[in-house]
């Protein structure tokens, strides 16, 4: 059997891979002719997003069903059956990954219809097709656009669709970063309610306004009139307190995100429920999982929210629905391998593929086929290839039938393609590494006219061939795979990460640094849901105690942590213990902390967590001052979203109670918006300030720049929002597990500024990160990414083996002069230098002295990025498969 | 800084005070040799002689750091030398050529310095030390100063352990820079009293004559200029070999990449048609140059060596300053400061981006 996948987007996508890779058959369905879904359509993300369509295309465990729909599902949780688009599949789980579609009933007054007001993701194709001209121009006349109005907030926070898309203001600040890098003296202004960004997303919009001179206007916009070839913009200046005109050239709508049209049809199908806004039911403490058991949902389906949240839901419904089903798949890279001797005679095959069009259009194949069989020791080429599958059916029948020892590939480009040609000659037992790529798609095809295409590719052929010939067979250690994995942190991340992996069947260490598990929920009364915080920490800390597979270490913490992904080793030491660990992966979830603003005192102070607290017994104030945005620490997902859900508690205990609440932003993102907007129903005040509000003598006093005028209030209790800071240890461990923090928290392994696709991942293979040590957030999220962080490493443990990485670098000890300057620019801190002493030996002097002598020596960690190696002036400092000769001989032929 | 005023009749002294206390161990110190100046390696103090007239000379034989480069050993080391010479030591510590636990780095003020050859052939002119006011009446002789020193703007001593400035006359203030510089001159009993040795209007003239002097040279702006400037270079590799900061223990232009020849040479000229003889002047100075951009002290050791009288002095330290600027990197300067390489920081030099 196997998992169903519905959806091929972001998510789908996500979900698929994590499942198939760790083994397990899987169905993907996508209602349309392409993998990609929305993400696709932007202008930045298809580049990322498509190397793990190209891995799915071509991977042996998924099963892809495009252009298909989910016609019925019978049966129960591990045992499905499924009609899709007419074909019976049996599964013993399904993950619905529909996605989204945009607001598109956009009201008149936005000026919509205009041909110069589009959309966020109209304009995300505008966007692409700049990139191409050069130029931005204007739809209606094309004369090339110099000022931009965003509206932020269109389709969402409103009567239509009352809860906030969550995903605009952070991919509207994207939007208009791109506009910026590409076209520096664009003007630029966003309209906006409240900005909804955190973390990274909070420094780029500050950045925006700092640096690149965005100016973001706090306006809801009542309309756009589009006049004598502009577009006028109404708008409520707030420091003048009237209504001011702007024109703009162009405006784009950002437009909030709806659920998928196809989920109701789901819903009816699969009976999975769905919520008053249409999305699918989830709870907040079991985020993945639906009604219906085996059947999970990731993704915009629960709710809108940006990419990032999107896939560490895919991968946590992933490891939900593998725990439900059986591994009959192999791993792919798992076998066995041998490769052929190569002898000194070169036998180098040239594959020159068209690319199904996208090179032979613009490359005279035929006409370089010509040229490159006059080089030396080229004893075969072919330029009759056109797809992947054939171009890779003729290089394995290359090496099998004709003995080709050196392959050199040209099509295309090896960043999406390389691991599966490398792949496949390995396959016919040729060593990996004895291939050159080329990459004539991209970097010749894509860029040159016909005449000068040809000529570029001849160049960039000979160049490859001159290389080809100097390509070393790299010896490819395995290394076993230690089927346990290390949980550092015993909050409900660590916990629920833990639970995760021990229920996929693998071993789990906790080790946590409190006498108690719970980390900081222990500090929280009611969740926002109306949960009480001590049920789901005693749940989940039964649930520990009671799987076996699980050893919890209390007041302990781990210490010389040496390894790599796979394999790695760590003593824990505490209490009476001090343990060596062996562990393939480990989670790193280690939270953060409170603190509470300063500058605020007196008996009548509380924070946020404490007026929880109270609000289970008896609340006695009558006016109640809550004051957000102070303080120094960054700003918890939760804040906001806490504090109204507070504020209405109160309100329901004594509606006759005041309150105020002071901010800067309420950033209740999704579907909490209906709390701020229920709060402010209820009578709760908001005044929004830019200077801190003070609290004196009994009276806290703010300006109130709405009103645009002083206020006091003398209230009986002030509750105070509490910024959060990374937890203690986050250094040591950022040191020992060489995982860079930024302001403290973990940091993920992006895979391009500004995307996110791997969000538990880190730059170190095989560490992993979730919940709060990466950003203070709300236990559903944290829920989500703990489980997604487990599932990302039990798609490592489920391997039987590793291997060392091939590229990695190399010294060559009698040319080391032992400066260390390697050991500075090492990112990975594998480098170290060694010291002996050696005797001088002098013309028949007695030794009087020793000297030094030090060697720089390449330790397990290198990732072989080659910072050392272009560093080092002697050369003494190499990187295989880049080594000098192996350059020079491309540049030869280069100049 | 606390420092004690000399004599120059006390240099003497104070070199083998620090050999007879054992501050150091041995000593590399100028010595006279004839009319011409050039450094020794002491071990016993009766061997100093001529202090006095040697370490201000107006000369320049080799860079005293390229003669304690490798020195790894526990035996200390005390260098006397010119302001350029204890920089380019300063960057051979921090690329561990060095010891800083094992030397201690005494610099002399200097005015400039000409060519040995310049300096003996004209010694009865130029004399024992030469100030600038000195300088200029022989630059009106047609005598002029070593191009490297004429555009130097780090001619007083404000590096290493300890310096010696030279003050009016016979005047000298010996000062401990760092904590071993002091401890030095503490042990040598000398009474230390606060010095201030910042000489800032001093250093301003200086800095402003060298800025002239680097403005008026003829400026390398394209690379065929370049290929013109080095077309008499046969690649003997001397000014490397008379580097202070290129360290190598085997240079990539030993290695047969670097250093073609035979069948590897015929194939090059295979695959172009011709090659020029000797080959890769152009790779080897551009290579070399990178490789000393932030650590070159400019101290004009490379044209000295060089014996087709290419005046490399217009390429080397002209471009290095530039890069070291862009980094904000004095070398030599602070034993404490990374070497640009080393610091890597996320944002930085966004402006070159562009």
């Amino acid at each position: 059997m196997g998992i169903a996948v519905i959806g091929g987007g972001a998510a789908g996508i996500t979900a698929a891979l994590d499942l198939a890779n760790s083994g397990y058959k899987v169905y993907l369905v996508e209602k349309n002719a392409e993998l990609g879904g929305k993400m696709a359509e932007l202008a930045e993300c298809k580049v990322g997003l498509s190397p793990k369509i190209v891995e799915i295309e071509n991977h042996p465990n998924i099963e892809l069903m495009l252009s298909s729909e989910l016609e019925s599902l019978s049966g129960s949780a591990g045992n499905f059956t499924l009609k899709v688009s007419g074909t019976k599949v049996e599964a013993e789980s399904v993950i619905l990954a529909p996605g989204y579609d945009v607001f598109d009933n956009i009201a008149k007054s936005y000026g919509f219809g205009s041909p110069d007001v589009v959309t966020s993701l109209d304009f995300e194709g505008m966007l692409r097709a700049s990139t191409a001209s050069g130029e931005l121009l204007r739809p209606s006349d094309n004369k090339p656009v110099k000022k931009i109005g965003f509206i932020k907030c269109v389709g969402s926070r409103c009567q239509e669709n009352e809860i906030c898309s969550t995903a605009c203001c952070a991919y509207t600040a994207k939007e208009v970063w791109v506009l910026k890098e590409r076209f520096p003296k664009m003007d630029v202004s966003v309209f906006y309610m409240d900005i909804r960004v955190f973390g990274k997303d909070e420094e780029l919009v500050a950045e925006l306004k700092d640096k690149y001179g965005v100016k973001y206007i706090r306006s809801r916009v009542p309309e756009v009139i589009p006049e004598r070839g502009s577009l006028k913009v109404k708008y409520e200046d707030l420091k003048k307190g009237a209504i001011a005109n702007l024109d703009f050239d162009l405006i784009v709508l950002a437009v909030g995100l709806l659920p998928s049209k196809t989920l109701g049809r789901l819903s009816e199908i699969t009976g999975v429920k769905t919520d008053e806004y249409g999305y699918v039911e989830t709870s907040i403490t079991s985020p993945l999982e639906t009604n219906v058991p085996g059947v999970f949902a990731c993704g915009t389906a629960t709710a809108p929210m940006k990419v990032r949240e999107s896939v560490a839901q895919a991968s946590g419904a992933a490891l939900k629905a593998a725990i439900l089903a059986q591994r009959t798949e192999p791993i792919p890279g798992q076998e066995e391998r041998k490769y052929i001797e190569v002898g000194d005679e070169q036998k180098i095959g040239v594959f020159i593929c068209g690319c199904e069009g996208e090179v032979s259009d613009s490359v005279d194949i035929p006409a370089v086929v010509e040229q490159v069989k006059q080089l030396r020791d080229v004893v075969l080429v072919n330029g009759d290839t056109n797809t992947t599958k054939e171009v890779l059916e003729a290089i394995e029948s290359g090496i099998v039938d004709q003995g080709l020892n050196k392959i050199v590939f040209a099509g295309y480009t090896p960043r999406e393609y390389e691991t599966i040609f490398r792949d496949s000659v390995a396959k016919a037992g040729l060593n990996p590494y004895l291939l050159e790529f080329v990459n004539l798609r991209e970097q010749c095809a894509w860029v040159h006219d016909k005449a000068e295409a040809t000529v570029v590719a001849g160049d960039m052929l000979r160049m490859a061939v001159g290389r080809a010939r100097y390509l070393e067979a790299i010896q490819i250690e395995q290394y076993p795979v230690i089927p346990k994995a290390l949980v550092i942190g015993g909050g409900v991340s660590g916990m629920n990460a833990a639970l995760g992996i021990a229920d996929a069947g693998y071993d789990v260490y906790i080790v946590e640094k409190e006498s108690e598990l719970g980390g900081g929920l222990r500090e929280t009364g009611e969740l926002q849901s109306g949960e009480k915080a001590s049920d789901i920490l005693k749940d989940l800390a039964d649930k520990v105690a009671k799987n076996k597979q699980i050893t919890v270490y209390k007041n302990a913490k781990e210490e010389n942590v040496s390894g790599r992904a796979g394999s790695f080793k760590a003593n824990i030491v505490g209490d009476g213990v001090n343990e060596e660990l062996e562990f393939g992966a480990c989670v790193i979830a280690t939270g953060a902390k409170e603190v509470a603003p300063e500058g605020y005192s007196g008996n009548d102070v509380i924070t946020q967590a404490e007026f929880g607290k109270m609000l289970g017994g008896t609340v006695s104030a009558n006016t109640i001052a809550m004051i957000q945005d102070v303080g120094v620490g960054v700003d918890a997902k939760y804040s906001s979203i806490e504090l109204v859900a507070n504020a209405l508690k109160a309100k329901e205990k004594n509606h006759n109670v005041n309150i105020f609440v002071l901010y800067k932003d309420i950033k209740t993102y999704g579907k909490w918006e209906v709390l701020y907007k229920e709060a402010r129903e209820k009578g709760v005040i908001f005044l929004r300030y830019e200077t801190a509000p003070k609290y004196e003598g009994g009276i806290v006093s703010a300006f109130d720049v709405i009103l645009n005028d002083d206020v006091q209030i003398k209230p009986d209790l002030v509750v105070l929002s509490t910024p959060t800071v990374p937890a203690e240890d986050n250094e040591r461990l950022s040191k020992m597990f060489k995982v860079p923090l930024k302001k403290g928290f973990f940091m993920e392994a992006q895979e391009r500024p500004k995307m996110v696709l791997t969000p538990v991942d880190t730059v170190n293979e095989g560490v992993f990160i979730c919940g709060s040590a990466v950003y203070p957030a709300m236990i559903d999220e944290c829920m989500a990414m703990s489980t997604a962080a487990a599932s990302r490493a039990c798609v490592l443990l489920a391997k039987n083996f590793m291997e060392t990485p091939a590229v990695s670098s190399v010294v060559d000890e009698l040319i080391c002069v032992g400066c260390g300057v390697c050991v500075d620019v090492c990112p990975v801190e594998a480098i170290e230098l060694t010291e002996e002493l050696v005797p001088v030996v002098t013309f028949g002097v007695a030794t009087v002295v020793s000297a030094m002598k030090k060697v720089a020596k390449v330790g397990d960690g290198c990732i072989g990025c080659g910072s050392c190696a272009s560093y080092c002036p002697s050369s003494a400092m190499s990187l295989k498969h880049f080594r000098d000769r192996q350059l020079y001989a491309q540049l030869d032929y280069a100049l | 800084m606390k420092g004690a005023e000399l004599k120059h009749g006390d240099l003497e002294g104070l070199l083998k005070g620090l050999l007879d206390k054992g501050v150091v161990d041995c000593l590399v110190v100028p010595h006279r040799a004839g009319k011409s100046v050039s450094y020794m390696l002491v071990t016993d103090a009766d061997k100093i002689e001529s202090a006095a007239s040697a370490l201000f000379a107006p000369s320049f034989s080799v860079n005293a750091a390229n003669l304690v480069k490798g020195w790894t050993i526990k035996e200390k080391v005390g260098v006397v030398a010119k302001p350029c010479e204890i920089r380019a030591a300063v960057e051979l510590i921090k690329l561990k050529q060095l010891d800083n636990e094992s030397v201690l780095l005494i610099a002399t003020d200097c005015s400039g310095a000409y060519t040995n050859q310049v300096y003996t052939e004209h010694y009865a002119e130029i004399g024992d030390q030469a100030d600038s006011a000195k300088i200029k009446e022989l630059e009106g002789k047609g005598l002029t100063i070593r191009e490297s020193c004429a555009i130097c703007e780090n001619r007083l001593a404000d590096v290493g352990d300890i310096i010696i400035a030279t003050g009016a006359g016979d005047d000298l203030v010996v000062a401990g820079l760092t904590e071993k510089g002091e401890e030095a001159l503490t042990t040598l009993e000398l009474s230390l009293e606060d010095k201030d040795l910042e000489r800032a209007a001093e250093k301003e003239e200086i800095a402003a004559e060298a800025k002239a002097k680097l403005a008026s040279l003829p400026e390398l702006s394209s690379l065929d200029a370049l290929e013109e400037f080095l077309q008499d270079c046969i690649v003997c590799k001397n000014c490397r070999d008379m580097c202070p900061v290129c360290y190598c223990k085997e240079c990539f232009f030993e290695q047969p990449l670097g250093d073609p020849a035979g069948g590897d040479l015929l194939n090059l000229a295979v695959l172009r048609g011709a090659v020029g003889l000797p080959t890769g002047q152009l790779f080897y100075h551009l290579t070399r140059v990178y490789h000393v951009s932030t650590t070159c002290v400019g101290c004009g050791a490379c044209e000295d060596a060089c014996p087709k009288d290419i005046p490399l002095t217009r390429f080397y330290p002209v471009i290095t300053q530039k890069v070291q600027e862009i980094f904000k990197y004095e070398p030599g300067k602070d034993v404490d400061e990374p070497l640009p390489f080393t610091a890597y920081e996320e944002e930085e030099l966004e402006e070159c981006l562009r």
